[in-house]
């Protein structure tokens, strides 16, 4: 597991130092079967949408939608930036689903069929940091999560975004280390950072 | 009263009114009931429980030989139910709890140790179960059979909830207050009224306080403790004083129980921070708190006894719940009754829609932008209740939408709704609320106002309709259990559509449209001026949606205002206008928003009624007596001759005080409470006024009262301008011309004055001259400049 | 309210933001034209968000005009009565 951009990320683990000095990002290569996380304020949700338009160029792909974040007028400003000939044709090829609550979330990624089409889960854990469930279910719900996510990660690309807990409470639950766990790679990205991640490789 | 049924043959029959239920600690439950003979009984009956538990084979036997090892009395087995999403009902294993009061522990035992489980029917409330099974509900008129210890053999509802004319029983109503507000200073006396008695007593000394009260109880035996703070403070109070003088209060009829305290919260709804005291529920009586019931400003009592009565929730739940939780509760008996699995989660996750749907699907209802300006004879025509009616009429049901997506060439089926189908569950739950609705609009339509039975009408109505406007919202997302979004997207894509052909019919037939929203739109036409004259309209609209539309009146005359930064923008919602009656419709101006101060709200109206009354012809002679009325006004203000009452500001704190980074006006006010060991939380209103210097707030509710020399009364004079500039606009005053005829000339204000934080530091007299090109906000809009719409809108109070 | 999809409101300001750089170069009295041309294309967005383009952009350039012409047809209308009033009185 490669950890990125380290220097001001709260979650982490300590690094070991090896991990330390790689500061790179690497770019999301589609063809290949691993699980991308990334953190940072607004579950980078601009991010998340550029490359969706990107990935919705090349082929078909599934967007699951766990905060209310998938603002579809991006997408296609972003399809037509980049050149689209087919705004239609590209934005059928995205296919959203939404979820409202944590248990949704995990029910969305249980009928998520496995195939090789790329995934793209945006704000994994707003619905999460909802307290009127309790911490335990939402920690056994985000193993289960993580579980699919592994899953789904054996057939094709999958990145998932998520949102650190809305300051001054700090989260105590654990839970985004449960996601950070299972990730073939993790990037916490910051502000200042916005437009230097690459998206594709 | 014996724990157990008789072993003997001798029963009595009885009709009269049910009161309440709830569960007994060791066996069945007990059912106060008001019998025809003025008698209160308090009868017990066998009532099991049963829930169910879903998952792979080898947890669910575990879990079944888990359960037989537990003391308590239950039937295991496997049942076969319907679970709404599935096409094939469930097999499931199902649980029998034979004494009701274990089972909401056994059943979050059982989740925490199997928390992989899927649990149906597990959290249902007691009534709600007890209403599945014989149709019961608060005041309903049945017929129970007891046997000589009374347990119940037989209960027979006679009474529906959609009765209009259910004939109420003689309850025995006791209200009490304390003589102050609490909140605001210490109460002395503790005054009660039952009937034609009243009593004052000083709640010191304690001792002859308890006594006097125990006496009253015992002797009025109140069905209803109707109170002003009685969630809050007074109940507390008083179960505090008979404790520590050891003089029990017989508060609760039954006195093996003891009242239920429920603690304060705050919760997010669609975005708002909602706030609800702490509660304190009875046994064998009711407690209302005026102060905390839903519906209380509006509907007193009548109302919430139509929300417990439709709902079957009991009278206290009912009165104090959200509508969202009561119309879930409906939802949650009609499964009940459908034999449907009422899930403990809700899992149903959205079906995917590619990108392109999302544009045509995730839209509301259809919002115009209004021809902006002053407009005479126009017909204010609405769909009744829009949204639930879409539901009912085409069947839209969580488990029947999504199946089909409404597209244009799907829409024509707006005029074949789907009778052969099976009504789904949502609207099978709003169908007979909606009928109920209706029937009272048009008995509220007939009954003249002289009528005593117009008030009833209207509080039922009223409690009907704001259930109604939330099914909407339910039948959507979050925590409602049988909700989807697609059931939502469809509703509003047939609203839509009912609009569009709406105002297709309204323009065939000559009229022009001058405004839509929703589920509502305003149209004229030369000549057409009565009644009579929009038969035909309306007609063609019924006839070509499906749904129920009525006149909401003929208008003398409507403004339709522009947004405040820039009058050459239409606005939705902001209007206000004079039916032929006489009678006043507002909306999105200052008197209709809830944190105007009293004095704006009562001026505002104040103007509109001297608009109202002038007539086309004398608007001239209108306007002159507005400017007298302003000056008035504006003499009193500035002479301290405003009561400082009229000048709070009531504004809700979004968030906890520690979450603020840069604290509004409210937050700094709540500050001061806290710093007098008053603790406001998220959603609780905060009342305060506006003074000069730092803070720029003092808190309504400190010990002292305010210096009257400090308030800020620019700044009251700035709010009352705007309000008035608000509704003379369309008659052509804009504030140039406002503050020429009212003064002999211009002070504009320089927009600096009110940047973000509040209304900042001046002086009454300091104000900055401006330029003179017309009225303020269309200089701004002309400049384009883009500086936060906070330099206007922060007066009012957005900035939370 | 849960929508996901911004509102056709919140899709025009960001159109009309996204020429921001193009209105700071205009003169002074030419902004002022663009603003009123952007104000006008308010009037229609309830079509705009019925048309449920991806881009809207083309609604609202389409209200515009819509607005325009409205103008262009009454100045025409004007234009023929004081012809026709000249005519009349033989001048």
């Amino acid at each position: 597991m490669r950890y990125s951009g380290l220097m001001d990320n709260p979650f982490a683990p300590a690094p070991t130092p090896k991990q330390a000095t790689e500061l790179e990002i690497a770019p999301l290569r589609p063809g290949k079967q691993e699980l991308l996380v990334i953190a940072g304020p607004h579950a980078v949700s601009q991010y998340m949408l550029s490359l969706t338009a990107r990935l919705a160029q090349r082929g078909p792909l599934r967007v699951l939608d766990g905060g209310n974040r998938f603002n579809a007028y991006t997408v296609a400003r972003e399809l037509r930036r980049a050149g689209t000939l087919d705004q239609t044709q590209a934005l059928s090829r995205i296919r959203v689903a939404r979820a409202f609550t944590c248990h949704q979330v995990l029910s969305l990624l249980e009928n998520t069929p496995r195939r090789s089409t790329p995934t793209l889960v945006i704000d994994l854990l707003d619905t999460f940091y909802d307290e009127s469930v309790n911490l335990e279910e939402r920690r056994r719900l985000a193993h289960k999560c993580a579980g699919h996510l592994r899953s789904l990660s054996q057939f094709a690309t999958v990145a998932v975004s998520v949102r650190p807990p809305r300051p001054p409470r700090t989260d105590p639950s654990g839970i985004l280390e449960i996601i950070q766990d299972v990730a073939d790679q993790f990037v916490f990205h910051q502000p200042q950072d916005s437009g230097q991640m690459p998206l594709l490789a | 009263m014996a724990d157990t049924p008789a072993a003997g043959n001798h029963k009595t029959e009885r009709t009269g009114w049910f009161l309440d239920i709830y569960t007994h600690q060791h066996n069945g439950i007990v059912i106060w009931f008001l019998g025809e003979d003025g008698v209160r009984y308090r009868l017990r009956q066998r009532f099991p429980v049963t829930f169910y538990a879903d998952g792979p084979a080898p947890r669910l036997r575990l879990l079944w030989r888990r359960l037989q090892n537990l003391p308590h009395e239950l039937e295991l087995g496997r049942a076969r139910r319907r679970e709404l999403f599935h096409r094939e009902p469930l097999t499931l294993l199902s649980i029998r709890v034979n004494q009701p009061a274990e089972q909401p522990r056994l059943f979050h035992r059982i989740a925490r140790d199997f928390p992989d489980l899927t649990y149906y029917d597990s959290d249902i409330q007691l009534a709600l179960r007890h209403a599945a099974v014989y149709n019961t509900f608060p005041l309903a008129r049945c017929r129970i059979v007891a046997d000589q210890r009374n347990w119940i053999q037989e209960i027979e509802t006679l009474d529906s909830p959609w009765e209009l004319d259910a004939p109420a029983p003689p309850l025995r109503i006791l209200r009490m207050r304390p003589d102050s507000d609490p909140a605001r200073s210490q109460p002395s006396f503790l005054l009660a009224n039952f009937e034609r008695y009243d009593y004052r007593l000083a709640l010191k000394p304690e001792r002859p306080m308890l006594i006097n009260l125990r006496a009253i109880l015992l002797h009025h035996d109140p069905d209803l403790i109707l109170t002003s703070w009685g969630d809050t403070w007074l109940l507390p109070h008083l179960l505090d004083c008979s404790r520590r003088g050891g003089i029990p209060l017989p508060l609760n009829r039954d006195p093996g129980c003891s009242a239920a305290h429920r603690p304060e919260r705050t919760y997010f709804s669609y975005g708002q921070v909602i706030y609800r005291g702490q509660q304190v529920h009875l046994f064998g009586r009711w407690h209302l708190d005026g102060r905390n019931v839903m519906l209380w400003d509006d509907y007193e009592l009548e109302g919430s006894l139509e929300v417990a009565r439709v709902s079957s929730l009991p009278l206290q739940t009912a009165a104090r719940v959200s509508p969202g939780t009561a119309i879930s509760s409906m939802q949650i008996l009609t499964a009940l009754r459908m034999g449907v699995l009422v899930p403990w989660h809700k899992q149903q996750a959205e079906r995917p829609k590619t990108a392109l749907e999302m544009f045509a699907a995730d839209q509301g209802g259809l919002v115009y932008q209004p021809i902006t300006g002053l407009h005479h004879d126009v017909a204010g025509i609405d769909f009744i209740s829009m949204y639930p009616g879409i539901m009912v009429h085409f069947n839209i049901s969580p488990e029947t939408a999504g199946a089909r997506k409404p597209n244009p060439g799907e829409l024509e089926r707006i005029e074949t709704p789907h009778r052969g189908d099976e009504p789904g569950l949502v609207p099978r739950t709003l169908a007979p609320l909606l009928g109920k609705r209706l029937a009272f609009k048009n008995r509220l339509a007939s009954t003249p106002r002289w009528n005593p039975r117009c008030k009833s009408y209207e509080a039922r109505s009223s409690a009907q309709k704001w259930l109604l406007v939330t099914c909407f919202g339910y039948l959507g997302y979050k925590n409602a259990r049988f909700g989807r979004i697609e059931a939502h997207e469809a509703v509003t894509a047939y609203s839509r559509e009912a609009l569009l052909r709406a105002k297709e019919a309204a323009e065939e037939l000559g009229f022009s449209v001058l405004h839509m929203y929703v589920d509502g739109m305003w149209v004229k036409k030369p000549g057409a001026r009565t009644v009579e004259d929009l038969q035909p309209l309306l007609e063609a609209i019924a006839e070509r949606t499906g749904l129920p539309i009525a006149l909401d009146g003929i208008y003398r005359w409507v403004a339709f205002l522009p947004s405040r930064l820039d009058g050459r923008v239409p606005v939705a919602n902001r209007y206000f206008g004079v039916f032929q009656d006489g009678s006043i419709k507002v909306r999105g101006i200052e008197a209709r928003r809830r944190d105007s101060p009293p004095f704006i709200v009562k001026t505002q109206l104040e103007i509109l009624r001297l608009l109202a009354s002038a007539g086309t012809a004398g608007e001239d002679a209108g306007l002159e007596r507005v400017f007298r009325l302003l000056r008035r006004k504006l003499g009193l203000l500035r002479s301290g001759g405003v009561p400082v009452r009229e000048l709070i500001v009531s504004q809700k704190l979004s968030r906890e005080l520690d979450e603020y980074r840069v604290p509004s006006p409210p937050a700094r006010a709540a500050a001061q409470l806290q710093a007098i060991g008053k603790t406001l939380r998220a959603g609780q209103k905060v009342h305060f006024l506006y003074t000069l210097g730092e803070p720029g707030v003092y808190a309504w509710d400190l010990p002292e009262p305010p210096d009257s020399s400090a308030l800020n009364f620019g700044y009251y004079r700035e709010l009352l301008l705007r309000a008035a500039v608000s509704v003379l606009e369309p008659f052509g005053i804009g504030r140039t011309k406002l503050e020429e005829r009212l003064f002999g000339h211009t002070q504009t204000v320089a927009s600096s004055l009110f940047t973000s934080g509040g209304p900042g530091v001046y002086a009454r007299d300091s104000f900055a001259s401006g330029e003179e090109d017309g009225s303020l906000f269309k200089r701004i809009g002309c400049e384009g400049e883009t500086s936060s719409p906070g330099n206007y809108n922060n007066v009012q109070l957005a900035g939370d | 309210m849960g929508r996901t999809l911004p509102s056709i409101t919140m899709a025009f300001l960001q159109e009309q933001e996204s020429f921001n750089r193009f209105r700071r170069a205009l003169r002074r009295s030419d902004q002022l034209v663009l603003d009123d041309l952007f104000a006008s294309a308010r009037q229609h967005l309830s079509a705009a968000a019925y048309a449920a383009h991806s881009l809207p952009f083309e609604s609202f350039l389409l209200a515009m005009l819509i607005e325009e012409h409205k103008q262009v047809l009454q100045l025409r209308s004007m234009l023929e009565d004081i012809m026709a009033e000249r005519r009349n009185t033989g001048s």
